[in-house]
């Protein structure tokens, strides 16, 4: 295999590097995507997307934030819920929510995996970033984000700062939260960008919700 | 339908034609998806900004391929996915196979990939004993139906919900018939979510590939791809070689501009960027990732500096749901993987001239897929372009495209040879319009296709110069 590997692809290259060629431009025609200095304007940009595409939004500031997520939790009826390994309100939310089980995504997926599709119904997540223009979520995903997390639960909660909401997909790759990913040498295992539960529209045009993934998106927007 | 052949075309749009259901069902869906086109583009000057740069974009990573191919080789390997070339469909399932062989797999779950149906992977797994499970709601209905897709986006677009009610009747069992689109899809939902936990193997494509940092991007809505690449141990992702982008801001306006083509999105829901296979302390995701180059045909386009252009497809199908040929015939007519405008100036590299001589002629010229085309590929100017390779030999040093001058035809080439004479010679032009006036009533009521929908052509009998020259008093 790998010989005739290396076989196409030296016929390959043989023939890109024998067609004629123009000096390439590196003219970038001028195109702003929508952006605003205003962090209230990027909010409620964020929100009005979000909920287009049927995220549930709860707007709650950070002294009630535990309280409201225990309260939301409960009134799902939720019995299961899962957090990555270091989620800073796992301990807070075990603690006021007693009839929850709660429990932390601190196995590889080969021993999670039957019970994460079966048994859980809820997780709950961390969001660094967020781009207004098109109300997306930006997760770097790692240890303590399992790609999963956000994917296999039936249930995605979301916690997200309003200050970390920037204006769009170009300025993301500007932030912090963008940069420690390295992507020059060590690029992120994977990086995701999320816009709402997953959803398609595949049967006659009607849009359903809940497709492979989750089937709600519960974003708690906090403001500090 | 699956086996369909373009060389068939015109027996199988005339099928086409004839089924109402599934002309009402095309209607329906193009309708719906103009629309939505339409209101993601509020604003002209906007819409044309981000397509100028989308051009540009591709057009610029195209004229660098080669060199952005070998960056992109080297960073994938770095990061630690393995890398594959394969030139044609046959070495591309080898690869395929033998990945298969290594890892013991029974099943391989498989993300939405049209590169994957130009191979016939499924197909091609099935001998070897190993089933390719489609996870795309639309490709999963399809391939229950043993059928392929009739659009690139939508695979299942020529079906209505009581036809999909249909399919689950007549292949699941405890399927209870109905027509409420959510019930069909938890159906969809729940035959999936098992199977990816049982598959030792996923399968994408991919959307963009980018040089700088190797990476492999993926658009989608349903979460299928990401259960896909996430959850079975080893990720294959097969890609074409022109997919490849230079650096991360390149991505965005791409990416806007093809959601906003495609389906009228602003986003999609999910973008999956993936560098490299599960890191020492990650729990989850592959342990292999590994990327398949196929060119397939995409060389031959990119030798000449017209037919390159066909290479800037970002592959939204927006070409397809404004074509008024694809939205009569539907997408199996064509009997290519690729339907509708992009099919037909793609699949003569895929698939040569000589198969695809019909479909390049399966146009009126009209220009709407051009114009909304979001890389602004000239389809119009590329179909006459191939019309003309498929009816004369090469030029001088141009090698010979696959299946070049197969729709010669002797006697249209000794007619217009005649014509150009007579043309340039007014003598010889006016006295033979002078004789047809003679012989008006002699020429025949049919004359081939030309009658179909016309009357017979009927000379004046005094020509438009001779008024003229009355008119103006004699003088000439």
């Amino acid at each position: 295999m790998k010989s005739q590997s290396q076989n196409a692809r030296a016929a390959i290259f043989a023939k890109l590097n024998a067609a004629p060629r123009n000096e390439p431009s590196h003219e970038l025609p001028q195109w702003q995507a929508w952006r605003s200095e205003d962090l209230d304007a990027r909010v409620s940009r964020l929100v009005g997307c979000m909920e287009a595409s049927h995220t549930e939004i709860v707007r709650v500031d950070r002294a009630s934030l535990v309280t409201e997520l225990v309260a939301r939790l409960q009134a799902n009826q939720f019995k299961r819920v899962l957090f990555g390994k270091a989620n800073p309100l796992y301990e807070a939310i075990t603690h006021a929510a007693t009839t929850l089980e709660t429990s932390r995504y601190d196995q590889t997926i080969e021993h999670l995996k039957h019970d994460m599709f079966d048994n859980v119904d809820a997780s709950v997540t961390m969001i660094n970033a967020a781009i207004a223009d098109t109300g997306t979520l930006a997760v770097m995903t790692g240890e303590n984000e399992p790609r999963t997390l956000s994917l296999v639960p039936p249930v995605h909660i979301a916690i997200l700062n309003e200050s970390d909401i920037v204006s769009n997909f170009t300025e993301l790759m500007q932030t912090p939260f963008w940069q420690q990913g390295n992507w020059a040498n060590t690029p992120p295992t994977n990086l995701l960008l999320i816009s709402g539960p997953s959803k398609t529209a595949d049967i006659q045009q009607t849009l359903a919700y809940g497709a492979h993934g989750p089937k709600r998106l519960i974003l708690f927007l906090v403001k500090e | 339908m699956s086996h369909n052949r373009p060389e068939q075309f015109h027996p199988q749009a005339k099928e086409a034609l004839a089924d109402h259901e599934l002309r009402q069902n095309f209607r329906g869906a193009m309708d719906y998806l103009r629309g939505k086109r339409r209101e993601a583009f509020p604003n002209p000057s906007e819409e044309k900004a981000v397509r100028d740069r989308a051009e540009a974009i591709r057009q610029r990573c195209l004229s660098k391929l080669p060199e952005l191919l070998e960056t992109l080789e080297e960073n994938l390997l770095r990061n630690g996915i393995q890398v594959h070339w394969a030139q044609n469909a046959m070495e591309a399932n080898a690869i395929f196979s033998e990945l298969a062989q290594t890892h013991q797999a029974k099943l391989m779950v498989k993300g939405k990939s049209m590169v994957s149906e130009e191979i016939g992977l499924n197909h091609h797994m099935a001998k070897q004993g190993v089933r390719c499970l489609e996870s795309d709601m639309g490709e999963y209905i399809v391939q229950l139906d043993g059928d392929t897709p009739s659009h690139i986006i939508m695979p299942a677009i020529h079906k209505n919900k009581q036809q999909v009610s249909d399919t689950f009747e007549h292949n699941l069992t405890d399927f209870t018939p109905t027509t409420d689109v959510d019930t069909l899809i938890q159906t969809g939902r729940n035959a999936l979510r098992q199977a990816y936990q049982e598959a030792e193997i996923g399968v994408s494509g991919v959307n963009f590939a980018v040089a700088e940092t190797g990476t492999l991007c993926l658009v989608e809505n349903e979460g299928n791809g990401r259960m896909c690449t996430t959850i079975p141990k080893v990720h294959i992702a097969i890609t074409g070689i022109e997919k490849v982008v230079e650096c991360l801001s390149d991505v965005p306006p791409l990416y806007s501009a093809l959601t906003r083509s495609a389906t009228g999105q602003n986003i999609t829901t999910y973008f999956n960027m993936i560098s490299s296979p599960r890191k020492e302390g990650e729990l989850d995701g592959p342990q292999e990732v590994h990327l398949i180059l196929l060119d397939n045909g995409r060389t031959q386009a990119y030798h000449d500096e017209e037919l390159r252009k066909t290479l800037q497809c970002i592959r939204c199908g927006a070409c397809m749901n404004h074509c008024p040929v694809y939205t009569r015939i539907g997408g199996h007519a064509y009997g290519t993987v690729y339907p509708g405008p992009i099919g037909k100036i793609i699949s003569p590299h895929l698939m040569g001239l000589e198969s695809t001589k019909a479909l390049i002629t399966a146009s009126s010229l009209c220009g709407a897929c051009e114009e909304v085309c979001p890389v602004r590929i000239p389809i119009p100017s590329l179909l006459q372009r191939l019309r003309q390779e498929s009816k004369n030999s090469a030029v001088e040093q141009h090698p010979p495209l696959e299946g070049q001058n197969a729709a010669q035809n002797g006697l249209e080439k000794v007619a217009m040879k005649g014509f150009t004479y007579a043309a340039t010679h007014p003598g010889l032009y006016h006295g033979a319009l002078d004789a047809a006036r003679k012989m008006n009533g002699m020429i025949p009521n049919h004359l081939g296709s030309w009658t179909q929908c016309r009357v017979k052509p009927k000379l004046a009998a005094v020509s438009l110069k001779a008024r003229l020259a009355q008119r103006q008093g004699g003088k000439k």
